[in-house]
C-alpha cells in the first residue's frame, strides 16, 4: 500500500466556520430576536449581560431570564452540471440563554452571570452525498460564561465588563475516499472539547427618555482543542502502511470572532419603539484552519486550509408596540453579510448573504413576570461556488432556517 | 389565557410547520441545447469499442461497471444539456457478471487481502447470456479487435464455441448484424469510437509467447478506414470523437513489477547463488573438460601418427642418404685420379661412375655405407650428411603425415575416440589411452582447464546470462531461447517486464522469486519494441482517420503516460492515479481495465476533447463520485 494513496487526507480535516458567519448564533433573548436581533441599545433586561452590560446598571431591580430556541434549518446543494441535489438533515438545534442580574437596592453596581450559546451548529448531510469527502456530519457548539459588572456614572450614563469564559464542543465526520471492498468508504471523525477566554465591554447612553444609544464590544474568543480525538475506520492495509493512524491526538484553534455593535432605539411614542443595530463581525482573524496531530495523518501531523474570511457587517432594525398593557408585538429584520469570500465556500459554511425576518410577541404576566415569543426566518441566498480550494466542492448552495423561541423573565 | 384564542394558535402552529417542512430550492439557469451543443449534434450517442467501452473491470463485465463505463458517464452528461435523451447499455443481471479465465467463465474479482495479495474469482451472474432487448446504444464488445467490429455474425452463436463472441451475442441485433451495421442503424448524431487495445494487448498479456500476435499495422489501417468510413457513409452528418491506444506496456499487468524487483535478503541471495553455481558450475566445468579432453585426444592421435610414420620412413631414408654419399665420395675420388693421370672429362666420368658403383657393391663399401647409415639415424654423422638426411626425412614424413589417407585416418580415431571417451583404450589402445589420461591429468593442463573454466564463468557472468544475487534488488531470471545462449536462462535487462501473471500464478512467492520465469510471463525487449512500434502505427493511422474526417481526437496515450508510477502518477481531484496494481486508482483488479474512478476520468477527457473540438458545453463529470478498488477492512 502506498502512502501516496491517502496523500488527499491532507486538506480539512474540519472547518469551525459554523462558529459564526453561517448560522452564528443571534439568539440569547426572544425580545431581540423578535425585534431583528437588535439589542445594545434596548431599555435592559437581564439579557443585557451579552447584548450591552453597560446598560445592566440601568436596569430596574433583579431579574433572572431562561429562554431556548428550535433551529430548524435545511441546506441544499447542487453541482455544477448536474440535475442532482442533496440535502441535509440536520437535527434540531437548541441553543439556550441564562442570564440572572441583581445589585443592592439604590446601588449603582449591578453584578450578573451570563450563561449562553451565541455560536453552535449541527449539519448532518444526506448519505452518499458528492461531499462526503469534505464532510458528511458536524457538531459544534461554544457556551459563554459571563460574570459581569455594570456601573451607572450618573443617571443618563452606564458602562459594564464581563469576563467570557467559553466551553465548548465539535464532532466533525467525514469520508475518506479510500473504499472498502463492500462499497463503503473510509472514514475519519475528529471530536473535541475547546476552551477560551474573552470579555465583553459595553457604554450604554439614555440622553433622553425617547433616546436610548448602546456600544458594545465582544472581545474575540481564540477555542484552543488541546487533547482532541482524531479516529479513523479504513482498510487495514493504510494502518498496516502508516498512511492512518486507526486513532491519535490532534490539536487546533479555532477563532470566534470580535463582534462590534452600535445601535440606537426612539421611542417616538410612549407605546412604539423602533432600533437599529449595526454589528462588525471581525472575521479577518479567520485565515486559516490548521490541525496538529500527534501521530502523522497520511503523512502529515499538519494540515492547513485557507479560510480567507473577512470581516462583514449586520445590519439589523426592529420595532416594538405595545398594543394592550399586557401584550407587546414585535417585529424586525435584518440583513447579514457573508464573511466567506467567493471560491471558499464549503459545505460546513455554506454561507452567503443573508435576509432574516422576525416576529414575535411579548406578554407581561403579572408585575413581574413576561414571556417572550419569537420567531426567526433565515432565507440565505442561493450561491454559486467555484471552489478556490483543492478537492473544493463547485456547485450552487441555498439555505433557509426557521427559528421559534420563548424566553421568559422574572424581574424581583 | 395564553390558549384563549385557541384557533388562532392552531394557524401559528399550522403556519409553523409548514415553514418547519419547507426546503431550500435551488433555481438555475442552464443553457439552452442550441448554445451547449456547440457544433454538434448529440441527440442520438452511440459508443463504440472493446471492454474499455463496456465498463469491464475486475475480469468481468458487470453491472456496477457497466453503470459508471465512460459512455454512461458521458451520456449522463449529455442529457444535462440534452432535451429527451436517452443512452440504453447492455445491462448485465444483477451480480458479479461474467468473465472468461481460459474458456472458464467467471464472475469479477475480489480483492481479499492485501497482505498476502489474495484476489478471488466469483460465481457468474446467473442468466448473464440472456439476450437484452430493445435498443442498445453502448456497443462496446469487450475483446473486440479492430476488425471484429465490422464482421457479419460476430454474435452469432451458431457458429459455435471460441467462433463467435459471447457479449456481442446478448445484445446483437440479428445473427448477421454487425457491430458497425448495428450503431448504423440507430440513426445516430453523434459516436465515440475506442478500437485497437485488442489488436496489441494479447500479445502484451501472452508476454509474446504461443500463438499470440500483434495486427500488422497494414491490416489495422484497412480496417480501422473501414468502419469510419461505414458508419459516415451511412451518416454523413454524423460528428464524432476517437480515442487512440494508450501503451498497453504501462498497465500495471505489464509494469507493475519492476524487472529488478527480486528483493533478497543477505541469506537468500547467499542461497540463490549457490543453488544456480550448484546448477551451471558442474555443467560449464563439464563443458572446458569435454574441449580440453578432446584437444588432448587429438594431439595423442597425431603424436602417435607422426611417431609411427616416422619409424617407417627414417630408416629407408637414412639407407639411401648413406648409399648416395659413399656412391659420391668414391666418385669424386675416382674421377680426380683420373683428370690427374690425363684422362678427358667424359673419360673420367665413365671410369668413376664404374668404380663408384663397384665400390658400393663391395663388402668394404657396404661397411661404409652401413656404419654412416647408422650414424645418420644416431644424429652422429658429419654434419652436411646429418642435415642432407633430415631434410629428406622431414620432407616425406610431412608428405605422408599430409596425405588424404592418413589424415582420414586421425579423423575418423579421433571420431571414434570422442564417442567413446569412456572406454579410449578401445579405440586408442591401452598405451593411447593412458597417455590422454596422463596428458589430461597433467600439472598444465589441470592448470589450463581451471583457468577456461574461470574465464568462462565471468564471460557468462558479464553477460547476464550467470545470475549473481546481491542483497537488496535483482534482476528477475527468465528462460532464454537465444541459441547463443548456453545457458538458457538469463538475467532480466533494465526495461524489460515480468508480468502479473507471474504473481497470480505464485512464481514471485519467497521459495520462488529466484527461479527462472516462462518466456509468457515476460515481456522482452525485442517484445516490447514490436509492440511499441504496433501502437505507434496504430495511433499514426487513427491520427490521420480523424483529422481527415474532421472528428475529435481523444490523445489517451499521451494521457496515459502521465499514469507512470516512477514519474509520481496524475494527480487530479486529490486523487494520484498511477499503474501501481491495485493501489494505483487508476486500473482494477486485472491489472488491464479501469476502475470506475478511471473510467470517469477517461469520461472526462472525452468530454474535454469534445467541448473543445466542436465549442459544445457537456458539463464535466466529478470524478471523486466514482469508486477506485476497495480494500478490505
Amino acid at each position: 500500500m502506498k502512502k501516496s494513496l491517502f496523500l488527499f487526507l491532507a486538506a480539512i480535516l474540519f472547518s469551525g466556520s459554523l462558529w459564526a458567519g453561517g448560522y452564528q448564533v443571534l439568539l440569547q433573548s426572544n425580545r431581540s430576536t423578535a425585534m431583528g436581533n437588535i439589542g445594545v441599545g434596548l431599555r435592559p433586561d437581564p439579557s443585557s449581560i451579552n447584548f450591552n452590560p453597560g446598560a445592566l446598571a440601568m436596569m430596574r431591580g433583579n431579574g433572572i431570564q431562561v429562554g431556548a430556541n428550535l433551529i430548524y434549518s435545511n441546506i441544499a446543494y447542487q453541482p455544477f452540471g448536474s440535475d442532482q441535489v442533496y440535502r441535509t438533515y440536520n437535527p434540531t438545534g437548541t441553543p439556550f440563554h441564562l442570564f440572572a442580574a441583581f445589585g443592592l437596592e439604590d446601588s449603582r453596581l449591578k453584578f450578573g452571570l451570563g450563561v449562553y450559546t451565541p455560536y453552535g451548529s449541527s449539519v448532518v448531510w444526506e448519505d452518499n452525498w458528492e461531499g462526503r469527502f469534505n464532510l458528511t456530519q458536524l457538531s459544534l457548539q461554544a457556551i459563554f460564561i459571563q460574570p459581569t459588572i455594570s456601573f451607572a456614572l450618573n443617571e443618563k450614563l452606564s458602562i459594564g465588563a464581563g469576563f467570557i469564559y467559553s466551553i465548548g464542543g465539535v464532532n466533525l465526520q467525514r469520508d475518506i475516499d479510500v473504499p472498502f471492498a463492500d462499497g463503503t468508504y473510509s472514514s475519519a471523525e475528529l471530536d473535541g472539547q475547546a476552551s477560551g477566554f474573552g470579555y465583553n465591554l459595553g457604554l450604554y447612553y439614555t440622553p433622553s427618555r425617547q433616546f436610548s444609544l448602546g456600544i458594545n464590544y465582544r472581545s474575540r474568543v481564540n477555542m484552543e482543542v488541546t487533547e482532541g480525538t482524531a479516529s479513523f475506520d479504513a482498510p487495514s492495509a493504510a494502518y498496516a502502511s502508516g498512511a492512518l493512524p486507526e486513532s491519535t491526538t490532534f490539536t487546533a484553534q479555532l477563532p470566534l470572532p470580535s463582534y462590534l455593535t452600535i445601535g440606537a432605539v426612539f421611542h417616538p411614542t410612549e407605546a412604539l419603539s423602533l432600533g437599529i443595530d449595526v454589528s462588525r463581525a471581525g472575521w479577518s482573524a479567520y485565515e486559516s484552519l490548521t490541525f496538529n496531530y500527534a501521530d502523522p495523518v497520511a503523512g502529515h501531523t499538519t494540515t492547513s486550509e485557507a479560510r480567507n474570511y473577512e470581516g462583514s457587517y449586520t445590519y439589523k432594525f426592529g420595532a416594538e408596540y405595545l398594543l394592550i398593557p399586557m401584550l407587546r408585538i414585535r417585529a424586525g429584520a435584518y440583513y447579514d453579510q457573508s464573511p466567506v469570500q467567493e471560491g471558499y465556500l464549503t459545505p460546513e459554511t455554506p454561507d452567503s448573504d443573508a435576509l432574516g425576518l422576525t416576529a414575535g410577541l411579548g406578554l407581561q404576566l403579572g408585575d413581574n413576570f413576561n414571556a417572550d415569543f419569537s420567531f426567526l426566518f433565515i432565507n440565505r441566498m442561493q450561491r454559486d461556488n467555484v471552489s478556490a480550494l483543492e478537492n473544493g466542492l463547485s456547485g450552487t448552495y441555498k439555505a433557509q432556517a426557521v427559528i421559534p423561541g420563548l424566553s421568559l423573565t422574572y424581574i424581583f | 389565557m395564553l390558549f384563549k384564542h385557541l384557533k388562532h394558535s392552531m394557524y401559528a402552529v399550522a403556519f409553523l410547520a409548514m415553514a418547519m417542512a419547507c426546503e431550500p430550492e435551488i433555481d438555475r439557469e442552464r443553457p439552452s441545447y442550441e448554445e451547449a451543443r456547440g457544433e454538434a449534434d448529440f441527440s442520438t450517442y452511440v459508443a463504440l469499442g472493446n471492454s474499455l467501452t463496456a465498463g469491464y473491470a475486475n475480469n468481468a463485465l458487470y453491472r456496477e461497471g457497466q453503470l459508471n463505463s465512460y459512455p454512461a458517464i458521458i451520456a449522463e452528461k449529455i442529457a444535462y444539456i440534452t432535451p429527451g435523451f436517452e443512452f440504453n447499455q447492455p445491462l448485465m443481471p444483477e451480480g458479479n457478471g461474467v468473465g472468461f479465465i481460459g474458456g472458464t467463465s467467471i464472475g469479477r474479482l475480489e480483492l481479499l487481502s492485501t497482505d498476502p495479495l489474495q484476489l478471488s474469482p466469483t460465481t457468474p451472474s446467473s442468466g448473464w447470456e440472456n439476450p437484452v432487448q430493445g435498443p442498445v446504444h453502448n456497443l462496446g464488445v469487450p475483446g473486440a479487435q479492430v476488425s471484429h467490429l465490422l464482421a457479419p455474425g460476430f454474435g452469432n452463436p451458431a457458429q459455435g464455441p471460441g467462433n463467435f463472441n459471447p457479449y456481442y451475442a446478448r445484445f446483437a441485433a440479428s445473427a448477421q448484424s454487425s457491430v458497425v451495421q448495428q450503431a448504423i442503424s440507430l440513426e445516430p448524431t453523434f459516436f465515440t469510437l475506442w478500437i485497437g487495445n485488442n489488436d496489441v494487448l494479447g500479445y502484451a498479456l501472452a508476454g509474446g509467447a504461443g500463438n499470440a500476435s500483434i495486427t500488422p499495422v497494414g491490416e489495422f489501417s484497412t480496417y480501422y478506414q473501414a468502419i469510419i468510413q461505414a458508419l459516415l457513409a451511412a451518416r454523413p452528418e454524423m460528428e464524432g470523437a476517437v480515442a487512440n491506444i494508450p501503451d498497453v506496456t504501462m498497465i500495471p499487468y505489464v509494469s507493475f513489477i519492476r524487472y529488478n524487483q527480486l528483493d533478497l535478503d543477505a541469506g537468500q541471495a547467499e542461497q540463490a547463488n549457490q543453488t544456480y553455481a550448484a546448477q551451471i558450475d558442474p555443467q560449464v566445468r563439464a563443458g572446458v573438460d569435454s574441449v580440453a579432453k578432446a584437444t588432448v585426444i587429438r594431439g595423442v592421435i597425431e603424436g602417435g601418427t607422426r611417431q609411427r610414420i616416422e619409424a617407417e620412413v627414417r630408416p629407408a631414408v637414412a639407407a639411401a642418404v648413406a648409399e648416395n654419399i659413399v656412391y659420391q665420395q668414391a666418385y669424386d675420388k675416382a674421377y680426380e685420379a683420373s683428370i690427374d693421370l690425363g684422362a678427358s672429362e667424359e673419360q673420367a666420368d665413365a671410369i668413376a661412375t664404374q668404380q663408384a658403383e663397384a665400390y658400393v657393391a663391395s663388402p668394404q663399401g657396404k661397411e661404409q655405407i652401413s656404419q654412416l647409415e647408422t650414424a645418420l639415424l644416431e644424429e652422429q654423422a658429419p654434419e652436411e650428411a646429418q642435415a642432407a638426411y633430415e631434410g629428406a626425412a622431414q620432407t616425406q614424413i610431412e608428405t605422408i603425415y599430409a596425405s588424404k589417407e592418413i589424415q582420414n585416418q586421425m579423423d575418423a580415431t579421433f571420431e571414434a575416440a570422442i564417442n567413446n571417451m569412456d572406454e579410449l583404450s578401445s579405440v586408442l589402445g591401452e598405451q593411447g589411452a593412458a597417455t590422454v589420461e596422463a596428458v589430461f591429468t597433467s600439472d598444465d593442463i589441470v592448470a589450463q582447464r581451471e583457468a577456461g573454466f574461470n574465464q568462462q564463468i565471468s564471460d557468462l557472468k558479464a553477460v547476464g546470462f550467470y545470475p549473481v544475487f546481491q542483497e537488496g534488488p535483482n534482476p528477475f531470471i527468465m528462460v532464454d531461447d537465444n541459441p547463443e545462449n548456453p545457458l538458457g536462462i538469463r538475467q532480466l535487462r533494465e526495461g524489460e517486464r515480468i508480468l502479473l501473471s507471474a504473481m497470480l500464478e505464485g512464481q514471485l512467492n519467497p521459495e520462488t522469486a529466484a527461479l527462472p520465469k516462462a518466456d509468457r510471463h515476460i515481456l522482452d525487449a525485442a517484445e516490447i519494441a514490436q509492440i511499441k512500434t504496433a501502437i505507434e502505427g496504430y495511433n499514426q493511422v487513427i491520427a490521420e482517420v480523424t483529422s481527415e474526417n474532421t472528428l475529435a481526437l481523444v490523445d489517451v496515450h499521451n494521457f496515459f503516460i502521465q499514469f507512470d508510477q516512477q514519474d509520481g502518477g496524475y494527480t487530479e481531484a486529490g486523487t494520484t492515479f498511477n499503474n501501481a496494481f491495485i493501489t494505483g486508482n487508476a486500473f482494477s483488479l486485472d491489472g488491464v481495465h479501469l476502475t470506475q474512478k478511471g473510467y470517469a476520468l477517461m469520461a472526462k477527457r472525452f468530454i474535454e476533447s469534445i467541448n473543445t473540438y466542436y465549442g459544445s458545453q457537456i458539463p464535466e463529470p466529478n470524478i471523486r463520485n466514482y469508486p477506485a478498488v476497495g480494500l478490505p477492512r
